[in-house]
């Protein structure tokens, strides 16, 4: 029955919260991927014991007592939350998200908080606790959830996908990334970047414990706007797939790299009895320009409230109000968010608007139509996730490598659709080849039952 | 861009940048309106804008009091505070 | 050389919520720093914006009265700019798609009536306060007013004249205080107006170079500054300088007008729509439930109290003006079913001791059951007109009891009538020389006995009655 499990690869026979706490606590101590920003070995220590007791008095569930890591953006009550920036490395904030709030109730164990590319606006190399070394191979980037899942310090991890960058670095470390619908999790209490699209997604080994992990986190919450009224979410991972049409996009055959992901990723559907139909579509290869220009915009605004007044970094020296303003901002934010609130400001000023943001907002809807055209007769599809392997030391400095693969990640960033990430293979030095499947708005349960019929 | 519009859009979001690090970020910004291009030179004619994800609407609450985190919690977490205040440098006019 | 001045108004309100406009917040007037403050209006990461459902209500409240369209979908913007008042360094409000647009408002001056067009009205979130500390060099940010309501009323360059502005904002701040939307207090500064001026040649079908006054805070300022900037304008236009596009700061003790520092965003506040705060729809029938919830407004008052009720026109105009003093006005009127006594006494001695006290009309608190008691009394001669003035006024500044205070102070005119006829007999039986005088045809000689009568009764009897007796005594028999 051990197959019937949730992690049970990552448990390797231990049966007590307390043990598998005390497993990952030992892991992240060893961590040398720099992994995680934060460990809290009371508030998880005494959050296993608690979970103990409830177990004793028959409180149970998949995912009960098991530890996870939250990407620092989603942020926890009293516990320095920093999202990856200077601006934030002191910011406590009082309180926490809704995510972590939910798992608290569900009885899982938050070990720490995972490293990230700058406030989700920068990438591999933007972090200011530094890079997170990959775990295939430590010439190479990769991010801190997808990282801390993939070398096993935890089995389940919580991430932003903001642009997408989670669900490339999510199948490139050979784990699987479930991304919901738009309005499925709650974004109150994550530091956000892309408000109008971004989502809490879920890591883990297999698409099974990664939508379990989605189920207790998502469903209703009145404290976010957006959020959808559906009170709670349930994936039945059992549905059909084989018979299923399934689009692959001839968009995303760029180079070798892409390509070859794409000949795994059409195999894996073969063999589970998916015919892929090759389409080749109008408006995708503009999906990431008009994320970029969206997300420049967001992001900006959202990062414009870090000013030194009332939280966070505040420079050490300034002679009047300009200077505080000037100084503390330039000091606490990396060069890839500013480039990206320089970049936000442009899209947004009267001059270009017009030729920027508003056409950015044009191309979503045309986009969205054309997606809806497909979807009604391919209700899945496939594409590659990256143009090459992980980012070597330095690599995406400055953020353009990032930016090149958002290329491939950008439709359900941008129309907010369920998507799945995984490893479709390997390559001949045996790194994951990133591939994802995605499908309409709502159809979270028949993306996800679509990769684990791949046996993801 | 033209350097002008870049330091004038660098002074709306309060950077103040010298030298290398100024020049490197001109450049990263004008490396990105490059790849954006396509999308800027793209007619997309009157398709209204969709900026909205969710055909959600009416997302209202009622109009009743609410407070469950203090003022000290808040001002916990201030650079610098006085007589409940957050202090900044003496703002002009 | 002939000049016409062309002026706008931008008005803020604050809306009359018990909460703010996204956050559960309360909305209040002179808390301690920063007690009505979440992390939502103190401008954390993390927070999502909800709105207030009666904000929404109130903004179309504000629009019927103004007899404006109100949209069927409505959105938020985001505003952009960097000040320490402004907790998130941008500002949400409505940019594409205001809740109201195209309304009017009619006012009355002495160059007759005249309607003020209202080019949209729209809903945002109101930013902190600074208290400067000169000797510290520093600033507190006080962030207890970030995020409360406002409705922003736009008007169209209607106004010539400053005496239009005021009875325009007159208008508008009775209008608001009716339907419940506002307080509209300038002394608080939940009402706060900006004013958009320019100054041509009479007859030039262009408008000059427009400058916006802000900083007023009450109507005699307004009407300084307007005349202070049209001055400026046409002494410029007059020399022939350069008058620039600006905003401008009006300093009332210095009663001058000064160039604000010029934001270095160049009048760009790069607005974008809010994508966390889903559009929203008005339905017909939602307009119509507030419309059915809205009170009688002050024209209709005004209206009623003259056809139905009889009373005079000027009297109409003032007592329908403060929605405090209508109602204690029509509840008196109700009580004592007399309204134009109600009227003569609300307008005669309440209007003249507000003055006197410098009460504004909005605070004049008036039991309404006590002055109708009292004009019952003067009705019913227990209580002489003049002793009436005197309970009013204790009435009016130290809210007595009527019946204790008449008991108190012996104003009770009520007087046995066996005993009144009594003593009425005696004088005349006193004075029988006055009695011979008016018998003889001199009618005069009454007055004297009257007066003797008033004497010895100290206030007490109604007048009238008082002579209507001494008439039957002296006739003869
Ligand atoms: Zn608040």
């Amino acid at each position: 029955m051990a197959t019937m499990g949730f992690c049970d690869d990552w448990k390797s026979g231990q049966s007590s919260s307390v043990a598998w706490t005390e497993k990952a606590l030992a892991a992240a101590a060893a961590d040398d991927l720099n992994c995680l920003t934060l460990l809290d070995r009371q508030r998880c220590q005494a959050q296993s014991q608690e979970v103990e007791q409830r177990m004793a008095g028959g409180f149970n569930g998949p995912l009960v007592g098991l530890p996870y890591v939250a990407e620092d953006a989603i942020m926890v009550k009293g516990q320095i939350s920093s999202g990856g920036s200077r601006m934030l490395a002191n910011f406590a904030p009082p309180f926490g998200a809704e995510a972590i709030r939910r798992l608290d109730q569900a009885g899982l164990v938050l070990i720490g908080k995972a490293n990230m590319g700058e406030l989700k606006m920068g990438g591999e190399e933007s972090s200011y606790f530094g890079p997170v070394i990959h775990p295939l191979d430590a010439a190479r980037r990769c991010g801190g959830a997808a990282a801390a899942v993939a070398s096993d310090i935890v089995p389940l991890a919580l991430a932003v996908d903001s642009l997408g960058e989670v669900r490339r670095q999510s199948a490139q470390a050979g784990v699987v990334c479930c991304k919901p619908s738009y309005g499925t999790v709650s974004r109150f209490g994550v530091i956000a970047n892309v408000s109008s699209c971004e989502q809490i997604a879920t890591i883990a080994r297999d698409v099974k414990s990664a939508a379990a992990l989605l189920s207790l986190i998502a469903g209703h919450d009145p404290k976010d706007g957006t959020s959808l009224p559906q009170e709670s979410y349930t994936y039945d991972l059992q549905q059909q797939t084989a018979g299923k049409k399934v689009a692959v996009l001839l968009d995303y055959q760029t180079g070798d790299y892409d390509r070859r992901c794409l000949e795994q990723g059409v195999s894996l559907l073969r063999q589970a009895g998916v015919e892929p139909v090759e389409v080749k579509t109008r408006y995708a290869a503009y999906a990431h320009l008009a994320l970029t220009v969206i997300a420049a915009a967001e992001g900006c605004n959202n990062v414009s409230r870090f000013d030194g007044v009332k939280y966070g970094y505040r420079a050490p020296e300034y002679r009047n109000m300009e200077e505080l303003y000037c100084y503390s901002r330039s000091q606490g934010l990396g060069m890839e968010v500013k480039q990206e609130a320089v970049l936000g400001v442009y899209v947004l000023a009267k001059e270009q608007y017009q030729a920027y943001f508003q056409k950015a907002l044009q191309l979503r809807r045309l986009l969205w139509q054309e997606m809806e055209a497909l979807f009604r007769e391919y209700p899945l599809i496939l594409t590659p996730l990256a143009a090459g392997s992980p980012y070597l030391a330095g690599e995406d400095r400055g953020g353009k490598l990032s930016f090149r693969d958002r290329f491939y990640t950008a439709i359900p960033s941008l129309l907010g659709l369920p998507a799945v990430a995984f490893s479709a293979g390997e390559d001949e030095t045996g790194l994951p080849l990133p591939c994802q499947l995605f499908g309409a708005q709502g159809q979270d349960g028949a993306v996800f039952a679509a990769a684990a019929a791949l046996g993801k | 861009m033209e350097k002008e519009k870049f330091d004038l859009y660098c002074r709306f979001n309060k950077f103040i940048l010298e030298g290398e690090e100024k020049e490197e970020l001109y450049s990263l910004v004008q490396w990105r309106l490059q790849q954006l291009a396509p999308l800027a030179e793209l007619d997309c004619g009157d398709t209204p804008p969709m900026v909205y994800l969710t055909s959600l609407r009416q997302v209202l609450r009622e109009d009743t009091v609410e407070q469950t985190i203090s003022r000290q919690e808040i001002l916990a977490c201030a650079p610098e505070e006085q007589d409940g205040a957050f202090v900044t440098p003496r703002v002009a006019d | 050389m002939a000049y016409e001045v062309v002026m706008g108004l931008e008005v803020h309100a604050e809306l009359a919520t018990n909460s703010k406009i996204f956050c559960a917040c309360p909305v209040g007037y002179g808390a301690e720093a920063n007690l009505n403050v979440c992390p939502a209006c103190a401008g954390m990461p993390g927070l999502l914006p909800i709105t207030n459902k009666k904000v929404v209500e109130l903004a179309i409240a504000a629009g019927l009265v103004t007899n404006c369209q109100i949209s069927s979908e409505t959105t938020f913007d985001k505003k952009n700019y960097y000040y320490p008042d402004l907790s998130n360094s941008y500002q949400i409000t409505q940019l594409y798609a205001p809740i109201c647009r195209d309304g009017y408002v009619d006012i009355h001056t002495s160059q007759g009536d005249k309607r003020i067009g209202i080019k949209q009205i729209h809903m945002e979130e109101d930013a902190g306060k600074l208290m400067h500390n000169d000797m510290l060099g520093i600033s507190l940010v006080d962030y207890n007013r970030c995020s409360v309501p406002l409705v922003e009323i736009v008007s169209k360059p209607d106004f010539r004249s400053a005496e239009e502005v005021i009875a325009y904002l007159e208008k508008l701040r009775s209008l608001l205080r009716f339907a419940g939307v506002a307080r509209a207090r300038f002394e608080e500064g939940s009402i706060r107006c900006d004013v958009n001026l320019s100054v041509r040649e009479k007859g030039d079908p262009h408008f000059g170079v427009r400058t916006e006054i802000k900083n007023m805070n009450s109507l005699s300022a307004i009407e300084r500054a307007i005349a202070y900037e049209t001055e400026r304008h046409i002494d410029a236009i007059e020399w022939g300088e350069p008058l620039i596009q600006e905003t401008r700061r009006w300093d009332d003790a210095k009663n001058a007008s000064f160039a604000m520092r010029e934001k270095e965003n160049a009048g760009d506040y790069f607005y974008f729509p809010d994508a966390d705060l889903a559009p929203i729809e008005i339905s017909p029938q939602w307009i119509q439930q507030v419309r059915a919830a809205l009170p009688e407004m002050p024209d209709r008052k005004q209206e009623r109290y003259v056809t139905e009720w009889g009373i005079r026109a000027k009297d109409a105009a003032l007592l329908s003006h403060s929605p405090s003093l209508a109602r204690i006005f029509e509840q008196s009127a109700d009580l004592c079913g007399n309204p134009k006594e109600a009227a003569n006494w609300l307008v005669g001695e309440g209007l003249a001791l507000a003055k006197k006290h410098g009460i504004a009309i909005d605070d004049m608190a008036l039991d309404p059951e006590k002055l109708a008691y009292l004009i019952r009394g003067v009705e019913d001669h227990t209580l002489t007109r003049a002793n009436g003035k005197k309970l009013f006024a204790a009435i009016f500044s130290d809210n007595v009891d009527p019946a204790a205070y008449i008991k108190e102070h012996n104003l009770d005119a009520s007087v046995d009538q066996g005993a009144l006829e009594t003593l009425l007999a005696a004088i005349v039986a006193d004075n029988p020389k006055s009695v011979a005088d008016y018998q003889g045809g001199k009618t005069k000689a009454l007055d004297f006995l009257f007066g003797q009568a008033m004497r010895q009764l100290k206030g007490a009897g109604e007048p009238g009655e008082i002579r209507r007796i001494l008439e039957k005594l002296l006739r003869p028999e």
